[in-house]
């Protein structure tokens, strides 16, 4: 739902943080939902009851854009707040949440490819931003 | 001002590291009373030092421009990601660490020094910006080098050092502060420019300190009695910098 609020506020500000916001909601959506499944499954959950809870819960994001849309558009001036706690929950997110399991791998390989990944983490999102400022 | 560039050098390393010995002459009990507060604090003072202090200066004193000091915040997140990937022994509090073997002394002695090296251009830098900003920064690293300092001597005790010779090291490798303070005072005075990409660099350490750190820590206590604890605790540390930056703000 917090997902959905994110990306109508980026959208009202440009097109282009519109989608570089997205493209960040699903990067770290994909392993988390994958994380929640198997949590759920390991429950005892079906794979099927697990499947459609999860993506219940997870379309809570539809609403939430929709229905901020029509209240963001009214009250303009929330936005920048509503994106600087976006970008908080996105530094919480990363440092608190991913990194520290990262840093559970030890070993050339896997450090090796991490900070490669994350550094096409970054140059994907920068490309965006240029995008944005050719524009 | 020099003069205050070295004192919060020896604040935050010889007085940490004193502060710290300290600590460890006290009963585990107690021990296990006190760090865990002060890493608490230390997460809401880092926070409140990076975003509401380092952050906003040095975008004020680079002629406020966001998109030049914020690359520098995210490379240097980037950086001590990598930084912690090479030395993934240092904030390893827990005794029983698998990580932790005999090497793990020279190796957070290493850490130390150079980490210690960093505090000390940070403590210039921001000395250099303004006087407020360096008290800001120089109580931030302060209370967060005891905690840390504390590990490191745990730790130092835990790969077979004795207290005399843990002291000794630990005191050598973590009064690298001074010098290099001392060295950057100087040399960046004619390099003004520099100094807001140096605070932002600060900024990153204190966040990615603070939340890879510190939270993850703060996270393996789930009672609601530690849970309410380190909020008020976090609060505190949040409070005591605000209050500190916005009668820096008034002064301007």
């Amino acid at each position: 739902m917090v997902d959905g609020i994110v990306i109508t506020a980026s959208f009202l500000i440009s097109f282009p943080l519109g989608v570089a916001i997205s493209l960040s909601v699903i990067a770290h959506e994909i392993p988390q939902e994958v994380g929640d499944l198997a949590i759920l499954i390991d429950k005892d959950y079906t794979k099927k009851k697990a499947f459609i809870y999860n993506t219940l819960s997870g379309a809570s994001t539809i609403p939430g854009a929709i229905i901020s849309f029509f209240i963001l558009e009214a009250i303009y001036v929330l936005i920048p707040y509503v994106l600087a706690i976006s970008a908080a929950s996105f530094i919480y997110i990363a440092l608190s949440d991913l990194t520290p399991e990262l840093h559970k791998k030890v070993g050339f390989k896997y450090s090796f490819r991490q900070i490669v990944l994350i550094f096409a983490g970054i140059a994907t999102m920068v490309l965006i931003f240029m995008l944005k400022a050719g524009l | 001002m020099l003069i205050w560039v070295i004192l919060f050098s020896i604040l935050g390393s010889i007085g940490a590291i004193a502060a710290a010995a300290i600590v460890m002459t006290l009963k585990e009990e107690l021990q296990q009373k006190i760090i865990p507060p002060l890493l608490s604090f230390a997460t809401g003072v880092l926070l409140t030092a990076a975003l509401l202090g380092l952050i906003p200066e040095a975008i004020e004193s680079s002629g406020g421009e966001p998109h030049s000091i914020m690359p520098a915040v995210l490379i240097a997140i980037f950086f001590f990601f990598i930084l912690e990937k090479i030395i993934t022994w240092r904030n390893c509090r827990d005794n029983v660490c698998e990580v932790h073997s005999q090497a793990a002394g020279p190796i957070v002695l290493l850490g130390d020094a150079l980490h210690n090296l960093t505090d000390g251009i940070v403590i210039a830098s921001a000395f250099l910006t303004e006087f407020h900003l360096g008290i800001i920064v120089g109580i931030t690293i302060l209370s967060h080098e005891i905690p840390q300092e504390t590990g490191d001597f745990a730790i130092l005790l835990h790969s077979g050092y004795s207290k005399k010779k843990a002291l000794f090291y630990n005191a050598l490798s973590s009064s690298t502060t001074i010098p290099s303070a001392i060295i950057a005072y100087f040399i960046l005075s004619p390099f003004e420019p520099l100094v807001p990409f140096l605070l932002a660099i600060s900024a990153a350490s204190f966040i990615y300190i603070a939340l890879s750190d510190l939270t993850p820590e703060l996270h393996k206590h789930h009672e609601l009695k530690y849970t309410l604890r380190q909020m008020l605790l976090i609060i505190a540390g949040i409070t005591l910098m605000w209050i500190l930056i916005s009668i820096g703000m008034h002064e301007h």
